[in-house]
C-alpha cells in the first residue's frame, strides 16, 4: 500500500520554512522545559535545605544563665516525640555566621547567641514548649523562605506554560504546513484519489516531508538550546549562589525524549489536519 | 442481470443551478461496449464524472458494481476506483513522474510487488510503442504520446470498466485503431468499455455496440443500436 514516488514538496533539496519554524519553536520549548527542570532541583534543594530546619536560639547576655536555658532547652527537646535530631551549632560555625554582618569586629567578647539546630519539628509546638523562657526564639527557616518558594513556584509554572504553548505552536504550525502541501498538489492528489489511492496513502506522501523538516528542525533546535542551556549553566556556577539550579542525567533524557516527542506531536497534528481535509474531497 | 454501472434517475447540479445532468435512467451490463455521444455541453465529462466517482449525484442513484456510490462510506470508495480504469481528456498524468512510473501508479497503488510491476508496464509501454520513452517526463512527451499514457495507465490492472473520454483525440488513425483493438479485446474478455467521442469513425469501427446519446443533460434513445452519424452530431 505504499507509493514510492516524491511530490514536488518531497524534492526540494532544503527543508523549507516550517522547518525553521519547527527549530526556533523546538528552541522555545526546550528552553522553557529546562528553566521547568532547573527551577524544580532548585526548589527541592531550598526545601531539602530549609523546610524541616528549626533553629532555637538561646539570646541572653549571661553567659551562665543562656548555658542554663541551654541544657533545659534540650532537656525538653528530648521529651518531644516529633523532633528529629538536635544539636548545638559549634560557637565557631555561629561567629562565622555573623561575621559578615558586623563588619571585621572582633567576636570573642561578644555574648554570640546559642543555636540549637533541629532536623524536624513543628515550630507552634515548639513555641509553646518554650513560652516560659523569655531569651529563648524558634526560628522555621522554611517559613523564612516561604516567599522564595512561591516565587520558584511561580517561575516553574510560567516556563511549564511557555514550554506546553511551544508544542502546540508546533502542532498548529505542522497542521498549516500540511494544509498548505495538500492545497499545492491537489491536482496530482486529484489523480491519485481517481486511480484509487486511499486518504491514508496520500496523506502518508506528505506526512514523510513534514516528519523529515521537524526532525530537521527538531534537531537544530535541540543543538541551539544545548549551547544555550550549557551557557547559562556556567554563569550560574560562577555565581555560586547556595541554591544550585542545575540540570541531572534525568532532566537531559527529558530533553531529549521532549524534541522526539515534538517531532512525533508535529506529524500527529499533520495526519489529522490532511485526514480531515482529504474527508471533505468527493 | 445486474449492471455495471445502473443510474435510476440521475440529475447532477451544481449549487443552486439548474441541473447539468437530469433524469438518466440507464444500464452498462457486464461486457458490453458503449459509446456515449453528444455535443459539446451536452454533460458527458460530468456524467464521465458520476461514473467514475469524482462526484456524487444531487438526486437519484448511481449504482456501480451492484453498490450504490452515493450511500457508499468514503472508505469504501478507492476500492470500487481501482476495478475503473479512466483514460481524461486532458489525461492527468503525474507530471513529475515518467511515463513508467505513471502507467505503474495504479498498480503501485493497489500494492503490487514492484518485481511483478516492471515487466507489466514494459510490455503495455511497447504495446503503445513508447518502450523507447519510459523514461520521459509528460512535458517531453507530445499529446499523442502523453495520451497513449493514459491509455496504457487506464487499462494496465485489467480493470472491469473502462471509460475514455475522447481517447483518440490526440491519436494517429493507426493507434486509434490499435487501441480500439485493444479496448475490444479486453471487452471480449469481459470488461465494460464506455467511450465518450466526437468520432464518427470510431463508432463504425465496433459494430454492435451501444450508443447513449445525450442531449442536454439528458439521455435520448439509450437502447437503440448504433447509427451513424448520431443525430445531434449530423445536424
Amino acid at each position: 500500500m505504499k507509493l514510492p514516488f516524491p511530490l514536488p514538496v518531497l524534492q526540494r533539496q532544503r527543508p523549507g520554512t516550517f522547518a525553521v519554524l519547527m527549530g526556533a519553536t523546538c528552541l522555545l520549548m526546550l528552553l522553557a522545559a529546562a528553566l521547568t527542570l532547573a527551577l524544580r532541583s532548585a526548589a527541592r534543594e531550598l526545601a531539602e535545605a530549609t523546610t524541616a530546619r528549626i533553629f532555637v536560639q538561646i539570646i541572653d547576655a549571661d553567659a551562665m544563665r543562656r548555658d542554663a536555658t541551654s541544657d533545659e532547652v534540650m532537656v525538653r527537646l528530648d521529651r518531644i516525640a516529633a523532633v528529629g535530631s538536635a544539636h548545638r551549632v559549634p560557637t565557631e560555625e555561629v561567629r562565622a555566621l555573623i561575621a559578615p554582618y558586623i563588619q571585621g569586629v572582633s567576636t570573642i567578647d561578644l555574648p554570640l547567641p546559642i543555636l540549637i539546630e533541629l532536623k524536624s519539628g513543628d515550630p507552634k509546638t515548639l513555641t509553646r514548649t518554650f513560652r516560659d523562657l523569655s531569651n529563648v526564639q524558634v526560628t522555621a527557616a522554611g517559613a523564612e523562605l516561604g516567599p522564595l518558594v512561591r516565587l520558584i513556584g511561580a517561575l516553574r509554572a510560567v516556563s511549564l506554560g511557555i514550554a506546553m504553548t511551544a508544542a502546540l505552536a508546533s502542532g498548529l504550525i505542522a497542521m498549516l504546513a500540511a494544509r498548505a502541501a495538500l492545497a499545492r498538489e491537489a491536482a496530482t492528489l486529484g489523480i491519485l484519489h481517481a486511480l484509487g489511492a486511499t486518504d491514508a496513502q496520500i496523506s502518508r506522501l506528505i506526512t514523510g516531508k513534514i516528519a523529515r523538516d521537524a526532525g530537521i528542525g527538531a534537531a537544530a533546535g535541540f543543538g541551539a538550546a544545548l549551547m544555550v542551556i550549557l551557557l547559562i549553566a556556567s554563569r550560574v556556577a560562577e555565581i555560586g549562589t547556595g541554591v544550585n539550579p542545575h540540570l541531572g542525567a534525568g532532566a537531559w533524557i527529558i530533553l531529549v525524549v521532549l524534541t522526539f516527542g515534538l517531532v512525533g506531536l508535529a506529524v500527529l497534528a499533520a495526519q489529522i489536519a490532511l485526514l480531515a481535509t482529504l474527508r471533505r474531497a468527493p | 442481470m445486474a449492471g455495471i454501472v445502473q443510474f435510476d434517475n440521475v440529475g447532477l447540479r451544481y449549487g443552486t443551478g439548474a441541473e447539468i445532468l437530469a433524469g438518466l435512467s440507464f444500464t452498462l451490463l457486464p461486457g458490453s461496449f458503449h459509446f456515449l455521444t453528444g455535443a459539446s455541453g451536452a454533460g458527458k465529462t460530468s456524467l464521465i464524472n458520476l461514473i467514475t466517482l469524482a462526484q456524487r449525484p444531487s438526486r437519484g442513484i448511481v449504482s456501480l458494481f451492484g453498490e450504490d456510490a452515493a450511500s457508499l462510506p468514503r472508505k469504501r470508495l478507492p476500492s470500487l476506483r481501482r476495478r475503473i480504469g479512466v483514460v481524461y481528456q486532458d489525461f492527468r498524468l503525474v507530471s513529475q513522474l515518467s511515463a513508467f512510473d505513471n502507467v505503474a501508479l495504479p498498480l503501485r497503488i493497489s500494492g503490487m510487488a514492484e518485481r511483478e510491476i516492471a515487466p507489466r508496464v514494459e510490455e503495455l509501454l511497447d504495446w503503445v510503442g513508447l518502450a523507447p520513452r519510459a523514461g520521459a517526463r509528460p512535458a517531453t512527451l507530445s499529446g499523442g504520446e502523453q495520451q497513449r499514457v493514459a491509455i496504457a495507465r487506464a487499462v494496465i490492472t485489467q480493470p472491469e470498466l473502462i471509460v475514455a473520454d475522447e481517447p483518440t483525440g490526440n491519436v494517429d488513425p493507426e493507434m486509434a485503431a490499435r487501441l480500439l483493438h485493444l479496448l475490444g479485446a479486453l471487452n471480449r474478455q469481459g470488461t465494460t468499455v464506455l467511450i465518450a467521442t466526437h468520432d464518427v469513425h470510431l463508432l463504425r469501427q465496433v459494430p454492435g455496440a451501444h450508443v447513449l446519446r445525450l442531449v442536454k443533460g439528458r439521455i435520448e434513445d439509450s437502447t437503440a443500436a448504433p447509427s451513424f452519424p448520431p443525430r445531434e452530431m449530423g445536424s
